[in-house]
């Protein structure tokens, strides 16, 4: 709890004013509340011994002027606290997201994209959100709100006050106990909802099997046993729910009982007064919201206290790329890459992603990257673009260590597709030109799409390039996608071109004109492509064959194929399926 | 998680006749134990609505009499009241709970048993998410309107009668100057709720649109860092976070004045009793005691004020959630039994299908063209052929989940379209290995969940299968976690395939799968596949050498064609698709 209230605090101070106006309001809130009953006590004292109508419309207007205060008090309490929750919301989302958009691939090797969205969505909104500001600061409140009841209940009459509070620490333990009952209850109930789940899922997606098996009714007969579970815990919970709720709202029946009771018999007595005791009556009411603020308190906080942690991680994690050692600033172009003996480890385990690879190549080469899945291809692209810093070794730019480059002039003159190609949600337009608002001419869109081989497509939606494609627009195709994002690659004539996979939904001829085009526009670029196209493949300057992390074999296709090892069996292996066509399922 | 996936066009009109006419029903079905329960309720709220007249009686009687044994039987009576309130409270929830709970567990049998009634087109149509939350969300909706909002309203209703019954009695000016407040709050309540109900709509819009825009970022971050553009991907998320900021700001306002509105009155209602109960009882027309009796009783009156809102999004909700049920529950299966169904006990000569041509739709492209083969009873037969080639097409035709539109497909020379479709069913197995576990034991799902089948039977076909050793290191009564995930795909398939011994059908249509594995489970796996060959009348959707090899003929279908049909050895020696695909597969070795 203190940690998530440390966590906390720099983003209170932020906002210190309205911070410090939530909690004036809250006294204020507590000290006329606290002080209600009081007038009514004048009241009815008063009328019951023969006031005079001006005394009486005057504590009358002054209820009203309470009523009135605590109004204003409280809304503007409450506005500010909801305020501030969306507030803070807003800002500890924009601090993780800005983080965590600078992290390096070991990052999002670590963390799956599914994981983060429920950090980033869930755990903020959900769970933070309201603590952070209502939580914390209703607790304060309710603090003073007890304070201020407990003050005044002894100052008026300490007895009465003894009476009030007298059941409180019984009616506590007890709901306590009640409390954790219930969460053992809580649990178990849970526990049969996802049973209940995971079978309906498991039903609906096999529902072909238990048809085609005719075993519907024995499906049925396991769901009435598992329903029935769930009613059980339902009723259980329901049970446990109202009894827990009745230390809450009922359990001021005591205090009430024995108010009657003794402070009857001193009114009797003429000890006490019929006002006390009727003021008192309000002050046994007001008691237990804040107690129940309290226990909500410590309830939430928890549960944001969890979340908070897996916030946290995110914000703690540091990206393994060392920027700003050099800041090479460069006009020259990027002519050469070179890899010695690099290698990358693998952030779940200490095995090696990739090991030891060395290999030169020069501007105007094409360089194809060939392996079985999961021999370190998409890996050694990520490298090459320092998506992630590598662990041995050494990459060399133009001879100089690629650490040197300032990293942001360098990734200006490399194009990249990834494996999965990237779609956002806007126009195709802003999906090729991605802001990059500066030095992109019309011309050079225009360019970019011919070579991409998608100019010939446009035609085929709606609005060109204006159309909305993404989660909320138009579907693309496989092969579309990819040649969006060859285009986004091509838009400012990289120097090097990194192009994981980025034909494979194309067929042959599309891909033949594609890197015929390429070559006629961008001579000089230097391109490494993972690729599985047997002509792709024999055509290229050189090849790079990766097994397990290893580079096994380079050189040129004809070499490579007499030497008879790896490269032989891929190239041959590879012909084999495309010659058989639309391919069997292998 | 609260938002779920509707699936609902927002501009599909809600049936409302429908939705009341099922929920009626519903209610109807148990109106015994809801009635008792409504009984409870009244009981409950006429015991707590004493206590003002108790207070009214110790401040106007027992006090001013100076009596401590009338004080202290006030104090016993409400004592009791109270005591007896809470159990009757108690008794009324317990009840609601159960009443309700039946009425929503019947409801969902009836709702599965509908579904699984449904042709596969309602499956394909429909995502499985969405399926489930008709069974358990839409229903858990409704639990809430019956056990709560209903109640309640009930509750409210009798309440305000008997509470404004005893102010009018003991004085009716008072009262009907505190009357109409309430229509009016009534209204405010109502306005309220129907001016934020689509700002809340709107807020959850924006609020769905966070994880959406959160995965395609992170999804694409690859790309996001090598084209450098972080600082734009900050500035929509600003943009992002500050839409929702001020959408959730706007509902919020309305929220703190519509409710601080309702708190405030409570001060003002207070000031205006004793100051109009004031004036009248220092003309000594009123009591002190009747003054604090109106205070507590307005006191109850306010809660219910608060719920309004509450109760109208619960009936919006629950009348969708009824209008989605209701439109399951009416729709028909269109493959139905045939009128005269011819009872098939047994395969006794085999299978053929003869120049069959099948397409999904009227407009739609064949999906089979001219396919015919035969499956002589004993034998087996593997088919290959690329995704979408009408593999598994030919193989939902012999289960009829869906109709062939020309041809003849025949089992002992009876046309498939005259059997029954339970004993069709019967003596066909299906065994898909992809597939999810049910939860429960290993045991339960090696029956498919049927306890018909007696343990003995599962363990005869384990011995048979040769698979002894495997379950012996997976035991029979392990529980399955989450549809399987504690256990690895090798396990999963040997259990599917174990199932089909169990479930004991003379023919079997097996649709393998493909994965890794290590080779021990291979090893179990190969084997047991080629045990079921053995034993069974088997078409299987082969992706094995080792299955493929074991079957006695090969056909291979392509663009819903029939490309190839005969032996391996004849296949080889044509030197078509099948024996470039068999090369590919087992390279020099083969």
């Amino acid at each position: 709890m203190i940690a998530s209230l440390k966590w906390l605090y720099p983003y209170w101070r932020r906002h210190a004013v309205r911070m410090a106006v939530i909690v004036a309001l809250g006294m204020a809130s507590a000290a006329l509340q606290a002080y209600n009953p009081v007038l009514i006590k004048n009241i009815v004292n008063g009328l019951s011994s023969s006031l005079t109508p001006e005394y009486l419309r005057h504590n009358v207007l002054l209820i009203l002027a309470v009523g009135l205060g605590m109004f204003i008090t409280n809304a503007t309490a409450m506005r500010n606290r909801a305020i501030m929750n969306m507030k803070l919301e807003w800002e500890i989302r924009r601090d993780v997201f800005d983080h965590v958009i600078t992290m390096d691939r070991n990052f999002f090797h670590k963390f799956t994209t599914g994981d983060l969205v429920t950090r980033m969505a869930d755990d903020i909104s959900e769970k933070i959100s309201w603590f952070a500001c209502s939580g914390v600061f209703r607790f304060i409140q309710a603090v003073f709100t007890l304070a201020a009841a407990v003050g005044m209940m002894l100052y008026i009459n300490p007895l009465f006050a003894l009476c009030v509070l007298l059941p409180l620490p019984f009616v506590l333990v007890l709901s306590i106990m009640t409390g954790r009952l219930l969460s053992g209850k809580y649990k178990e109930l849970q526990e049969a909802i996802t049973e209940l789940f995971d079978f309906l899922e498991t039903c609906f997606t096999g529902v072909r099997v238990i048809k085609a098996n005719a075993k519907e009714e024995s499906q049925l007969a396991f769901f009435e046993a598992k329903t029935a579970a769930q009613r059980e815990a339902e009723v259980s919970v329901a049970k446990l729910q109202i009894i827990f709720s009745y230390f809450w709202h009922e359990a001021g029946f005591v205090s009430t009982a024995l108010l009657f009771a003794a402070g009857g018999l001193l009114v009797i007595n003429g000890r006490a007064t019929l006002g006390e005791l009727i003021a008192f009556q309000f002050y046994a009411n007001m008691v237990v919201g804040p107690l129940m603020d309290i226990s909500q308190f410590v309830v939430t906080g928890n549960r944001a206290g969890v979340s908070i942690k897996r916030v946290n991680e995110l914000l703690t994690a540091r990206s393994s790329l060392k920027l700003g050692t050099g800041d090479k600033t460069t006009p020259d172009h990027i002519t050469e890459l070179e890899f010695r003996g690099a290698g990358l480890k693998n952030p779940k385990g200490d095995a090696m992603l990739v090991h030891g690879v060395s290999f030169k190549a020069a501007r105007g080469q094409r360089v194809a990257v060939v392996g079985k899945i999961g021999s370190g291809k998409s890996t050694l692209l990520s490298l090459a673009l320092r998506l992630s810093e590598h662990d041995e070794g050494s990459m060399l730019v133009n001879g100089c260590d690629v650490r040197e480059w300032n990293l942001r002039l360098f990734r200006e003159r490399v194009g990249y597709t990834s494996q999965e190609a990237a779609i956002f949600s806007g126009t195709l337009r802003d999906n090729i030109v991605m802001d990059r608002k500066f030095g992109v001419t019309d011309e050079m869109l225009q360019k970019a799409l011919e070579t991409a081989q998608l100019a010939g497509e446009l035609h085929k939606f709606p609005k060109g390039l204006d159309t909305v494609v993404g989660t909320r627009g138009v579907a693309l195709s496989g092969g579309q996608k990819q040649r969006v994002a060859i285009a986004r690659a091509l838009l400012t004539c990289p120097d090097v071109l990194l192009l994981d996979d980025a034909t494979s939904a194309m067929d042959a001829q599309t891909e033949d004109h594609f890197w015929k085009a390429f070559r006629k526009e961008h001579p000089d670029a230097l391109c490494l492509a993972v690729t599985h196209r047997a002509r792709t493949i024999e055509t290229s300057d050189l090849i790079l064959v990766l097994d397990e992390g290893r580079l096994a074999e380079q050189g040129g296709h004809a070499e490579l194929l007499a030497r008879g090892g790896l490269y032989k069996q891929i190239y041959e292996r590879q012909k084999l399926v495309e010659e058989i066509g639309p391919k069997p399922e292998v | 998680m609260d938002d779920h996936d509707d699936g609902q066009d927002p501009k599909e009109k809600i049936n409302y006749k429908a939705a009341f006419r099922l929920l009626y029903g519903l209610v109807m079905e148990r109106k015994t134990p809801f009635a008792v329960a409504a009984g409870y309720m009244a009981v409950g709220t006429l015991l707590s609505l004493m206590i003002p007249v108790i207070t009214k009686y110790v401040i106007d009687t027992a006090l001013p009499a100076m009596s401590p044994r009338a004080l202290l039987t006030a104090v016993g009576a409400y004592l009791g009241v109270t005591l007896l309130y809470l159990c009757f409270n108690y008794l009324q929830v317990a009840q609601l709970a159960r009443a309700g709970q039946d009425t929503i567990v019947e409801l969902k049998r009836r709702l599965l048993r509908h579904m699984l009634s449904l042709d596969l087109d309602f499956y394909s149509s429909t995502p499985v998410g969405r399926l489930n939350a008709r069974v358990q969300s839409d229903t858990s909706t409704l639990y809430a309107l019956f056990t709560n909002t209903v109640i309640t309203i009930l509750n409210d209703v009798l309440m305000f009668a008997v509470a404004f019954g005893v102010m009018f009695f003991y004085n009716r000016h008072l009262a009907l100057m505190l009357l109409p407040v309430f229509p009016v709050l009534g209204l405010m309540g109502w306005a309220y709720a129907s001016v934020t109900s689509p700002m809340f709509v709107r807020v959850r819009k924006i609020a769905a649109e966070v994880p959406g825009f959160l995965t395609e970022q992170l999804n694409g971050i690859g790309v996001l860092q090598a084209f450098g553009r972080e600082a734009d991907a900050s500035s929509k998320m600003e943009e992002l976070n500050k839409r929702k900021f001020t959408a959730e700001m706007r509902v919020e306002l309305y929220g703190v004045i519509f409710f601080m509105t309702i708190v405030a009155l409570q001060p003002i209602s207070t000031a205006a009793i004793f100051g109009f109960g004031g004036r009248l009882v220092l003309e000594g027309k009123m009591t002190v005691g009747v003054v604090v009796m109106f205070l507590l009783y307005l006191g109850y009156l306010f809660e219910p004020i608060f719920r309004l809102s509450e109760h109208l999004s619960v009936i919006q909700r629950s009348f969708s959630a009824g209008h989605r049920i209701a439109k399951i529950l009416a729709l028909r299966p269109a493959l139905t039994e045939p009128e005269k169904p011819h009872h098939l006990a047994s395969v006794r000569e085999g299978i053929e299908f003869r120049n069959v041509w099948m397409r999904y739709k009227e407009d739609a492209g064949w999906v089979l063209k001219d396919v015919s083969f035969r499956l002589p009873r004993g034998s087996s037969l593997a088919i290959l052929g690329e995704t979408g080639g009408g593999k598994t097409t030919v193989t939902s035709l012999l289960f009829r989940f869906y109709d062939y539109q020309k041809g003849h497909i025949e089992i002992d020379g009876t046309d498939l379209r005259k059997l029954s479709l339970g004993s069709l069913r019967q003596a066909i197995g299906l065994v898909q290995q992809d597939i999810y576990l049910f939860p429960g034991t290993v045991m339960q799902n090696l029956k498919l969940m049927d306890d018909t089948i007696p343990d003995s039977r599962v363990h005869d076909a384990i011995r048979t299968m040769g698979l002894d050793h495997f379950f012996k290191k997976h035991p029979l009564d392990k529980k399955v976690k989450e549809k399987g995930a504690n256990l690895s795909i090798g396990e999963k398939q040997v259990i599917s395939l174990a199932r089909a011994m169990v479930l004991d059908q003379e023919v079997l249509v097996l649709d393998e799968a493909t994965s890794n594995m290590d080779p021990h489970t291979e090893r179990a796996i190969t084997g047991a596949i080629r045990t079921l060959i053995r034993h069974k009348t088997v078409i299987v959707i082969a992706h094995r050498l080792s299955t493929v090899r074991s079957a006695d003929r090969i056909m291979m279908i392509s663009g819903g064609e029939v490309k190839e049909l005969g032996t391996h050895d004849e296949l080889l020696a044509q030197g078509g698709l099948y024996s470039k695909y068999y090369r590919l597969q087992f390279g020099e070795g083969a």
